[in-house]
């Protein structure tokens, strides 16, 4: 960036015009959080935008009903240990895959893959007698391994992405340097790909998030997620409710997400006063 | 690889064959996973696909000869692949900005790009509606501005469609792409930049080439993501937006014909291996050229 | 989770004993009879839900001690459930023409249905495998913004209204409203001329605005995106009385009903006929008509009702006809793929 002052004028226009389009691009990710915002505090029992009067009952009605907050506490005892054992094995797929020389990656590749296109409908159906044959099926354990299927292509794709522009000279100088295999993981391979398992990691979790059919086919009776709660909605009418809900979620990651970078803030002054 | 590029093998050969035998011990774990809650299952429903109601290849032929299945397959290909190229275009500056700006920068594209990920397709799809309805906010401001004259109708309609769709899609292009050029070597340009090339130039010869792995492992997650869109078509969408997945939704959960439902699950599978050694293919030409141009 | 199988296995047991025991203890005290300490019922979640729990749950739990779970209703889990011997639900509600199509695939029990007045039932609402419980209205509506003065008063006026029309992506009922429209008479319905219907449809193709879930349709018409169309009176009931600009009328409507059964091997078959029983009651059918705008199968329940409740409630009368689900059922695949075709066509 500091750079651009002595590029020609030309670049610095066309840096601005992606500047601009790029912001308008963000713009349109963030757009439906903003429509979502009023109506959540609509005083209509539908949904009707723009709102013509103010309530916060809708909030209030979440607070009061538990089946809310137990569907959010589902979710989540499904989507962070399917996230997390997604990113585990899709890694260790990507780098077999990528680093095995293997005879035949292409096809294994796509078995690893293929639940992403799947109807969730038919990976349930054929999952539901394998839970039934573990004794699995009505926990939420069922629903967790339901996920990590699909959630290991996510990871698989994106650290395939990263391995693929290193070329392993580094991990290769390592081992000739004697060190092992589990340390030239640890040391060299994991930090190079660090990024793209995070990665993978957070579309894993969002796929578990908004996942309707698994939860249902796998988990037990009275089990409610919250793309449940809002399926039911959809067979009836919208209320404010599910808008409330959305809102709450995004005032959530706004409140991680400033934790998580006045702590990453905080760490790397703590790192340039040690290192000054 | 089945390809592996030649000078990978060469080093591969010369000095430590354990660590390819290292990496092929890693696949255990998710091998047995996949096997067990994947491959099993799968083997199932193609195994129905041929013999529910009876051995046979009745579920095919009526795929295949009448009915509205194939149509919906091309309509679901197309509008996938639509999707992705979209999602490319739209998502490519963006990780390209977010990989080289600085930290702080950094974690608030990832931030915008991150939010919508966690709020419900079903609200999205809905939050949509309420900017393309004739009294929604667009047809308000393109009559106020005087634009038109009367509201548009964008519902149905693929404009409203494709919107929808790319904006849930998109986190899915953008993510792996910034994983893919943050791994890219900024001295790279830099030394391009010292040898007199034009910002222009380095980011033609090196950065452009060096991001198609991520290019097209985005692309593959989009096109096969996509192909199983479900909600936002049947919200946004008119009578021909009538994709595979809410067929075989309506097979499998309301006329209980499991056999049909397996059949068309199957043909798509068949189609994302298809398209995924393609791609795997492709990855490993542009590799191979990777390795060469270095 | 093992604590729970086991629960699950020892309420199977005790279930079958209590099955094996029955015609013993039918005259004896409940203490003979197994009593699970809660029952599965799977719904369709939502308004619908929380109506039962306050009109059929609540009574239930207070006459026999048991708490009802429930859980989604998905067609696919039953079959999957029944496929595998491992039955969860003891008893399910789902749209009538989905739950017949359960009866044919031979996934529900019989109903014991002995000690019900059959007289009081409305005809057609009594199988051999499950009870009709109510009926809802597929009928006309309108955003009375954009629809000011003469609201259609029958199908043929909603074809013929200037500007858009909201209706189901599916056939059932909407290849009947064509018919409709296209002039055919409400008892000569059935069997359907499906060609007919398309080519009612055809008239109207370009005004047409699909919508694929109740609450889609609903909001289709509260926010004024079509000037009217079809919806189900449940879903535009309550917007209506809270201020929402839409009304509707009953006239000409499609009956659709939900039905109650019980899915093949439920855990507690004989409980699960008691509950059935206690859901087919007139107090219980008047207080879910209460609730929502449900006219009741059983007869009985509206005389309990103020003419205030019963003015909303469809109920099969001449101007209105009960979807066939004899007819969806035995002809539904083939129907519904052409109506398909026809879409994408």
């Amino acid at each position: 960036m500091a750079a651009s002052s002595i590029l020609p004028w030309r670049y610095r226009i066309g840096g601005l015009a992606l500047t601009a389009v790029v912001t308008l691009i963000l713009v349109y990710l963030i757009l439906p959080q903003f429509i979502v915002l009023p109506l959540s505090f609509s005083d209509k029992s539908y949904l009707s935008f723009p709102p013509t009067g103010w309530s916060s009952q809708w909030y209030v009605k979440i607070a009061e009903n538990l089946s809310w907050a137990e569907a959010t506490a589902n979710s989540l005892i499904i989507g962070i240990p399917a996230a997390l054992l997604s990113m585990i094995f899709g890694t260790l797929a990507a780098l077999s895959l990528k680093r095995g020389a293997w005879k035949g990656a292409g096809v294994m590749s796509a078995a690893v893959v293929a639940p992403t296109m799947l109807p969730h409908v038919i990976l349930a159906i054929g999952l539901y007698p394998m839970m039934i044959k573990f004794g699995l099926l009505g926990t939420h354990l069922a629903a967790i391994i339901g996920h990590t299927i699909i959630g290991i292509p996510l990871v698989f794709i994106t650290v395939t992405a990263v391995l693929a522009s290193q070329n392993g000279a580094l991990e290769l100088a390592a081992m000739t340097l004697g060190a092992t295999p589990w340390q030239t993981f640890w040391r060299v391979t994991f930090p190079m790909i660090r990024i793209g398992v995070f990665i993978g990691g957070i579309l894993a979790f969002a796929a578990s998030f908004d996942e309707l059919m698994l939860s249902l086919f796998l988990t037990g009776a009275g089990t409610r997620t919250l793309p449940k709660l809002i399926w039911e909605q959809l067979n009836e009418f919208l209320t404010p409710t599910i808008a409330a809900v959305a809102t709450l979620i995004f005032a959530f990651t706004l409140v991680l997400l400033v934790i998580a970078s006045f702590l990453q803030a905080v760490g790397s002054r703590n790192q340039v006063t040690a290192n000054g | 690889m089945a390809q592996m590029n030649p000078r990978q093998d060469g080093a591969r050969k010369s000095s430590s064959w354990s660590a390819a035998d290292f990496n092929r011990l890693l696949a255990i774990p998710p091998g047995a996973v996949l096997a067990l809650f994947f491959l099993v299952p799968i083997f199932g429903v193609i195994w129905r696909s041929f013999s529910d109601p009876a051995i046979g290849l009745l579920n095919y032929r009526r795929l295949f000869t009448d009915g509205p299945y194939l149509q919906s397959l091309w309509l679901t290909i197309t509008t996938a692949l639509m999707v992705t190229v979209l999602c490319l275009v739209t998502a490519y500056p963006v990780a390209y900005v977010m990989a080289r700006a600085r930290t702080s920068i950094q974690q608030l594209i990832g931030a915008l790009v991150v939010i919508p990920l966690w709020t419900s397709v079903v609200i999205r799809s809905y939050a949509w509606m309420v900017v393309f309805q004739r009294r929604g906010i667009l047809n308000q401001a393109l009559t106020s501005t005087g634009l038109v004259d009367t509201p548009v109708n964008f519902i149905p309609g693929s404009i409203a469609v494709y919107v929808g769709m790319v904006h849930i899609m998109l986190p899915f292009m953008i993510l792996p792409l910034v994983a893919n050029m943050r791994s890219i070597d900024g001295r790279l340009l830099a030394a391009a930049g010292v040898l007199g090339a034009t910002p222009a130039q380095a980011f033609l010869r090196i950065f452009l080439p060096l991001s198609l792995p991520g290019v097209l492992a985005g692309s593959a997650l989009v096109f096969m993501m996509s192909l199983g869109f479900y909600i936002t078509p049947a919200l946004l969408g008119g009578p021909r937006h009538m994709m595979a997945a809410v067929l075989i939704e309506e097979q499998a959960n309301r006329q209980l014909d499991w056999g049909l439902a397996s059949a068309l699950a199957t043909v798509l599978l068949v189609l994302t291996v298809a398209v995924y050694s393609v791609y795997v293919r492709l990855s490993n030409r542009v590799e191979g050229g990777l390795a060469h141009g270095r | 989770m093992e604590h729970r199988n086991s629960q699950l296995n020892r309420r199977r047991f005790l279930a079958a004993a209590g099955a094996g025991t029955l015609g013993l203890a039918t005259g004896l005290p409940e203490m003979a009879q197994a009593q699970p300490s809660r029952m599965v019922m799977a719904t369709g979640g939502g308004a619908i839900e929380d109506a039962y729990r306050k009109t059929v749950f609540a009574p239930w739990k207070e006459k026999t001690g048991i708490d009802i779970i429930t859980t989604g209703n998905e067609g696919a889990r039953l079959k999957a459930m029944v496929e595998q011997g491992k039955t969860e639900w003891d008893v399910l509600q789902g749209a009538a023409e989905e739950v017949i199509v359960y009866a044919r695939q031979g996934l529900l029990e019989k109903l014991d249905t002995s000690k019900l007045d059959k007289t009081q039932m409305f005809p057609g609402s009594v199988h051999e495998h499950f009870l009709l419980t109510d009926f809802a209205a597929y009928c006309i509506a309108w955003n009375k913004e954009n629809v000011k003065t003469n609201p259609p008063k029958d199908w043929k006026e909603l074809w013929a209204i200037k500007g858009r029309i909201g209706l189901w992506k599916r056939p059932f009922q909407t290849l009947e409203v064509a018919l409709l429209a296209d002039g055919v008479a409400l008892k000569d319905l059935y069997p359907l001329d499906v060609e007919r219907a398309l080519k009612s449809l055809d008239k109207i193709k370009s005004k047409i605005v699909w919508w694929a879930r109740g609450a889609q349709g609903a909001q289709l018409l509260l926010d004024g995106e079509v000037e009217a169309g079809a919806i189900w009176n449940g879903r535009v009931h309550a917007p209506k009385l809270a201020g929402a600009p839409v009304d509707f009328t009953l006239n000409q409507s499609i009956l659709v009903s939900d039905a109650w059964a019980i899915p093949k091997g439920a855990p507690n078959i004989a409980k699960a006929q008691e509950l059935v029983a206690l859901g087919s009651t007139a107090a219980a059918q008047a207080a879910f008509a209460k609730q929502l705008p449900y006219g009741p199968a059983n007869k009985a329940a509206l005389t309990l009702l103020g003419d205030d409740i019963k003015v909303s409630l469809p109920q099969p009368g001449d101007n209105n006809r009960l979807l066939d689900i004899e007819y969806w059922a035995a002809n539904g695949a083939a129907v519904n793929e052409r109506f398909n075709k026809w879409l994408l066509a």
